[in-house]
């Protein structure tokens, strides 16, 4: 309490202080200000005299027009100027009232006065307006100036005596204008006469009357032109009457029917035309068509009915009958009809071609349903061989080239599969399942697939699944998985900075049956309004050119649709351009009890409550979700954005946190630097961190052991709360032990099924021959036997001569496939109990409904999934003579050769040991594998640098890094990472120096590893190897190198094993080399004299 | 220095961190001018520096990290401040080439006294500038989270990298400016 008096004290003092200084600096500028005001004070001055002058000019103004001047009070400048302009705009009103009555008037009427002779003494503007004549030509002359010439000279004597009998005359008279042109008036001609009773003077008071004239001259036209249009229409037209009779008939309508409207004048035109419907019943009597329009006045349209021409042929027509209103009485009928004969041709023949069309699209669709199986199965060999060459040593380039096999082959088998799944839907052939299943697991399995992905683009994927929303639930796993994982692609795709959120909440309860909402927002591109409602349909993405961008089918929002459709759910977008988009999909499910529960029940129960966290992250996404994951578990949690921020609350001594939950990256100052500051001042007060990073976590890992920062846990964004929860168990060491994530609780359960698998034997059915052979890989490695066979006969051959613990089969294969194999194979008593399983890339719910018709058990589906293939394995298959111990592991063997590694001095062998699982032979071959690439680093770099290319010389530093340390040279590792570092700040060139160090410190291990021995003799001693097998080995090393084959560096690895003669040894060794370094010709070269003794 | 600076300074420092701290380093610095600074008045530079110090003292924050972390903070403030000077202006790099002639310019007629950097600036390329930074005093760091703090107004990404070099009395840092999208 003192402590924040003082402070408050001191700001005070402070403030005070400023303030002093601040009035100092007023009071120099005082003088300045005073000048200004005396310039001001002349200035105002100035302005009275002008306002009193205004003044007396208004007063006097005022009195000219009768109005008191204004009281003295009311002298202001403002009250002046009022009344002026008040003064002013009366009389401009005036002035307008005055000018509107004679506008009004000329608008109204024509007026013309003229004396007893007949001579024009007035004209009034509309006069001489629509006369064309000035006044001047008018005044004197007669009104025969204007005479047009279209009345008959009695017409104008019948006027004259009329007005001259001193009546008033009306009428309507044509007049000519001074150009020519004619205008109508309707005129009164009054007489005035003088006290004698002669007439003295004639008014005439006329209005225009043109435009009705033309009008009902038009009126007249449009007849006439409605008449001949009639009959040029090309369509017949006829009127009825009320009673059917027929008053009207155009000559086209004469023309189709045969028939004259003479002719018809004694029968009701309908009964004429024997008005059949197309099956030929006669429309009349019960429905007559013009009865029925007569009644309810309403509009009668067919295509489908038939008239019969008079000569007896009938052919179809188009008809409209319109009711012929009058008085609200319907008087008759106009039908307008034409015949049709020629549309109907075509439409029957578009009909046809129509069914063809989707006769022929079917039957596309049934071909690449079943295309399924011809693509898959390369696929699977490419996926599958690649993921193999991946498990075995590579160098980077290679690892690099298959890496990027694998992936593309993996992308390529999801353009298939979409392909497929949409054809599949097409055609009808998608089923959904209703099984039960984790939600949790769902979302494990999208952020394994989706976090690198996210991670190689610097997003943040982020969960926020709301706590009422239950855990188990029945519905179809898989393909709402499917459309959860198109959209999150589809997200990170378009998105290039920030965040993808992907929500799920519970938007419906009744009793178990919920409807849950996912909802995936991105800041990305957005999708206008026009493009959102192309979105949905096939082959569109929002325009053709971030198709190009981005690639893909634009197939897999037309699919997502489909499938959520197939599921009874909704999907739809918002989106602003430039904001992001927001796709929502709400999907009906039913909840079930939680049979997962028990696995996450530790956690779950674990005593979080009390705690208090300190949540530091820039997102303010991650900073919701991450304090609702914890404050539902009772940990209380202060949640700031940034480091600074973050720093206070550290500093502030009254609070103490339990741990602190921290992200890396963060603008301004990073995770680690504010740990690191953190820890100088706080030191060991420093409470537990637990560390969150959205992508580069091994970078991450590095950076933290660098700046030599310890923290108890790193979550890689999406982080469960399970992950999460258990973090904080560990963190803070309270409730129980931490928790397996799902992933490697799948794991384990993989290898529980491969321990339980050791030692079957397996029958494996197989024609394609890369399956084979990837399969028996994949098997053996596991410590199971595998015998192969590639057609269903010589399995059946093979089952008399062995005992199998299991078959795997293939189903579609030559000779004899595998349902018929099946069905021979359980047609034998012996083998009713023998499991057997079907591996088809044919994922079509047929094809499995006809593997268990024929009698398999179970069935695995291409290309392969590793965990998947081994747990259904266990679940069928036990092994009659199972290894109870798993396969003697390496490194008892690598330990009795620790001592061939005692050169290595500038090595942390152990450390190098550990990263290859103690397997000391593969160390040995990663050793010399260092040797031969990594000798000239160095100056490879080093002339990279002097080309002026430093980019290359970083990469160079980096690979010399990564290899250095995974031999476990550690000083050298160093080394390298600072050349490298030196490199990317690229301030000064790497210098002489440190160029020197490297090159130093790289001499001495390549020094000691050239004391290495070329192999351990850890294999058979040679004598035991027989001629025979080395001979064999030769040949085969001489097939893998024609192929460019990799195994072959573990063929030569064995020949040279099994050799002892020394001449010949020195020759494999040089081919070793040639290998190592993918010179397959130079090694082929290299054996040539070998092969030929062989 | 003008007061300004520096009571922006002190407000940054409290708005991020907390007043306890500000009032903290105040302390600690021990200034000539007592820590008490008003917006008209100009105070010496070297006080900016020391309160700097104390600060990446207090929180192990590298104090230049602190300066550009204070520079991103005065350019926002300048936003909302002066918006004159960014109205119409398309990019950072617009802007910035208007700091020399344009900016500066107007804050000396309104701080005749101040004490202000030059900077050279050269287009390399439509998304691309260099800009050289020149000044007795050594507040490139300052520049630089000026030149984030702009950007950040104009909502663009642009990458700088900087090369210093001090000779005597000047300070001088080539800043490569290039626009990212
Ligand atoms: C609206 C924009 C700006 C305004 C109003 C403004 C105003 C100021 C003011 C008042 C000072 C203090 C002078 C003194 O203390 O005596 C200053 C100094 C400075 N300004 Fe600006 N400035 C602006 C934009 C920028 C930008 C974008 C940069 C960077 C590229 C920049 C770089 C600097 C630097 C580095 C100093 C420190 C003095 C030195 O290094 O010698 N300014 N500016």
């Amino acid at each position: 309490m003192s402590d924040e008096l003082e402070l408050l004290q001191r700001r005070f003092e402070r403030e005070r202080r400023a303030r002093k200084q601040a009035e100092m600096l007023l009071e120099q500028k005082s003088l300045e200000l005073y000048q200004s005001n005396e310039h001001l004070r002349l200035l105002s001055d100035e302005q009275a005299r002008s306002l009193r002058m205004l003044r007396s000019t208004a007063d006097s103004l005022l009195r000219s027009i009768g109005l008191e001047p204004m009281d003295d009070g009311d002298a202001s400048m403002t009250e002046v100027l009022r009344v002026v302009s008040e003064i002013l705009k009366d009389r401009e009103r005036l002035r307008r009232d005055v000018e509107h009555q004679m506008f009004a008037l000329n608008q109204h009427a024509i007026v013309s006065i003229t004396d007893a002779a007949g001579n024009i003494t007035y004209a009034n503007d509309r006069l001489c307006e629509i006369s064309g004549y000035p006044r001047e030509e008018l005044l004197g002359k007669t009104h025969s100036m204007l005479s047009s010439g279209v009345h008959p000279e009695a017409f104008y004597a019948a006027m004259w005596s009329c007005i001259n009998a001193g009546e008033v005359w009306r009428g309507e008279i044509c007049n000519r204008a001074k150009y020519d042109s004619l205008y109508w008036v309707s005129a009164a001609i009054v007489p005035f006469l003088d006290a004698d009773g002669k007439v003295e003077q004639f008014i005439s008071i006329s209005t225009d009357i043109t435009l009705q004239k033309s009008m009902q001259e038009e009126l007249r036209g449009s007849r006439v032109f409605l008449q001949s249009m009639t009959e040029s229409l090309g369509e017949g037209v006829y009127a009825v009457d009320k009673w059917g009779y027929c008053s009207f008939l155009n000559p086209e309508a004469e023309r189709l029917l045969g028939w004259s409207l003479m002719d018809l004048s004694m029968t009701p035109l309908h009964e004429a035309l024997q008005f059949t419907d197309l099956v030929g019943n006669p429309m009349f009597g019960d429905n007559d068509i013009i009865e029925e329009v007569l009644r309810d006045k309403r509009e009668y349209r067919s295509e489908y009915d038939t008239f019969i021409a008079k000569d007896g042929h009938p052919f179809p027509i188009a008809i409209t009958l319109v009711p012929i209103i009058e008085d609200d009485e319907a008087v008759g009928v106009v039908a307008v009809f034409k015949d049709i004969t020629e549309r109907k041709l075509v439409e029957d023949r578009l009909r046809e071609a129509t069914r063809r069309a989707e006769d022929a699209s079917r039957a596309k669709s049934d071909f690449l349903a079943n295309m399924s199986h011809e693509i898959r199965t390369p696929m699977n060999a490419i996926i599958g061989m690649s993921h193999l060459a991946l498990q075995t040593d590579l160098n980077s380039k290679q690892r690099n080239y298959i890496e990027k096999v694998n992936r593309s082959a993996e992308s390529l088998l999801g353009l298939i599969n979409d392909i497929l799944d949409f054809s599949k839907i097409e055609a009808g052939k998608l089923d959904i399942d209703a099984i039960s299943f984790s939600l949790q697991n769902v979302f494990n399995d999208l952020s394994s697939v989706l976090g690198f992905k996210a991670e190689e683009k610097g997003l943040e994927l982020l969960f926020d699944i709301a706590y009422d929303v239950p855990r188990a639930l029945i519905g179809d796993p898989m393909r709402l998985n499917q459309v959860l994982l198109n959209l999150c692609n589809n997200a990170l795709k378009f998105t290039n900075s920030g965040e993808v959120i992907v929500s799920v909440s519970v938007v419906q309860r009744r009793a178990d049956d919920v409807v849950v909402q996912f909802s995936v927002r991105d800041s990305g591109i957005g999708i206008s309004k026009e493009q959102q409602q192309k979105l949905f349909q096939s082959f569109s993405q929002a325009d053709a050119t971030t198709t190009r961008r981005y690639g893909g089918t634009g197939l897999g929002l037309a699919i997502s649709k489909r499938l959520v459709e197939m599921m009874d759910g909704t999907i739809s977008v918002e989106s602003e351009p430039g904001k992001g988009s927001t796709f929502h999909v709400r999907l009906p499910f039913t909840e079930v009890d939680d049979q997962w529960q028990d696995e996450e029940s530790q956690t779950a129960q674990a005593d979080l409550r009390g705690m208090r966290c300190l949540l530091v992250d820039d997102s303010s996404s991650a900073r919701v979700i991450f304090a609702s994951m914890l404050e539902t578990r009772g940990i209380q949690v202060d949640a700031v954005k940034d480091a600074f921020a973050a720093t206070a609350r550290l500093s502030d001594t009254a609070t103490d946190y339990d741990f602190l939950l921290v992200d890396w990256r963060m603008p301004g100052v990073d995770g680690i630097e504010f740990l690191g500051g953190q820890r100088s001042v706080m030191g060991e007060r420093l409470p537990p961190v637990i560390m969150t990073t959205a992508y580069g976590r091994e970078e991450l890992a590095e950076s933290l052991q660098t700046g030599g920062i310890e923290v108890a846990a790193i979550l890689a964004k999406p982080v469960s709360p399970s992950d999460l929860l258990g973090a904080v168990s560990v963190a803070t060491g309270r409730g129980q032990l931490p928790q397996q994530s799902a992933e490697a609780r799948t794991r384990s359960a993989a290898d529980a099924a491969v321990t339980a698998l050791r030692g079957a034997r397996i029958l494996l059915v197989e024609d394609n021959e890369y399956n084979q052979e990837l399969a028996t890989a994949l098997l053996t490695e596991q410590g199971i036997l595998v015998d192969t066979a590639g057609d269903g006969e010589q399995a059946l051959r093979q089952l008399q001569r062995n005992d199998y613990d299991g078959v795997l089969m293939d189903c579609q294969m030559p000779v004899m496939d595998g349902y018929d194999a099946t069905r021979e194979i359980r047609a034998q008593s012996r083998f009713q109990e023998l499991p057997i399983i079907a591996m088809t890339a044919n994922v079509l719910n047929d094809d499995i409904v006809e593997a268990l018709a024929a009698g398999m058990n179970d069935h695995i589906a291409k290309p392969i999934n590793i965990r998947d293939m081994f747990s259904i394995m266990a679940k069928w298959i036990t092994p009659a003579n199972p290894i109870a111990d798993p396969p003697a592991p390496r490194p008892s063997q690598g330990n009795t050769h620790r001592s061939a590694f005692d050169v290595l001095k500038s090595i942390d062998v152990d450390n190098g040991l550990r990263r290859v699982g103690g397997n000391a032979a593969t160390y040995l071959r990663l050793l010399h594998k260092f040797a031969t690439n990594q000798a000239d680093a160095v100056s490879r770099a080093h002339d990279a640098l002097h080309n002026g290319d430093s980019a290359a010389a970083k990469r160079l530093m980096h690979t010399l890094k990564g290899t250095a340390g995974s031999i476990g040279a550690k000083r050298l590792q160093q080394l390298a990472a600072d050349a490298e570092l030196t490199l990317q700040h690229a301030v000064s060139p790497m210098s002489v120096a440190n160029c020197d160090m490297l090159q130093q410190e790289l001499d001495c291990v390549l020094g000691e590893l050239a004391a290495l021995p070329d192999s351990l003799e850890v294999r058979p001693p040679a004598a035991e190897a027989s001629t025979a097998d080395a001979d064999k080995l030769m040949l085969r090393l001489v097939n893998q190198l024609e192929d460019f084959d990799t195994s072959a560096e573990e063929t030569i690895e064995d020949l040279i094993a099994a050799t002892t003669i020394s001449g010949r040894k020195e020759v494999l060794l040089e081919a070793r080399k040639a290998i190592q370094q993918y010179d397959f010709d130079a090694a082929r070269a290299a054996i040539e004299p070998l092969e030929r003794r062989a | 220095m003008k007061g300004i600076v520096f009571s922006e300074f002190n407000e940054m420092v409290e708005e991020m961190f907390s007043p306890a701290l500000a009032d903290k380093i105040i302390m600690r610095s021990d200034l000539a001018s007592g820590g008490a600074y008003t917006t008209v008045g100009t105070y010496d530079h070297r006080e900016l520096l020391t309160l700097v110090a104390c600060l990446s003292e207090e929180t192990g924050i590298a104090a230049s990290n602190l300066v550009k972390t204070f520079g991103r903070h005065l350019a926002a403030r300048f936003t909302a401040l002066y918006p004159a000077f960014f109205q119409g202006i398309g990019g950072t790099l617009d802007f910035l080439e208007t700091i020399e002639q344009h900016v500066h310019v107007e804050v000396r007629k309104l701080y005749p006294d101040a004490e202000l950097p030059t900077f050279s600036t050269e287009r390399t390329g439509a998304d691309s500038m260099t800009m050289v930074y020149r000044s007795r005093r050594p507040f490139a760091d300052l520049a630089e989270g000026l030149i984030e703090g702009c950007a950040s107004h104009f909502a663009e990404r642009i990458a700088i990298e900087r090369s210093d070099s001090a000779a005597g009395e000047l300070h001088s840092t080539r800043f490569t400016l290039s626009r990212i999208d």
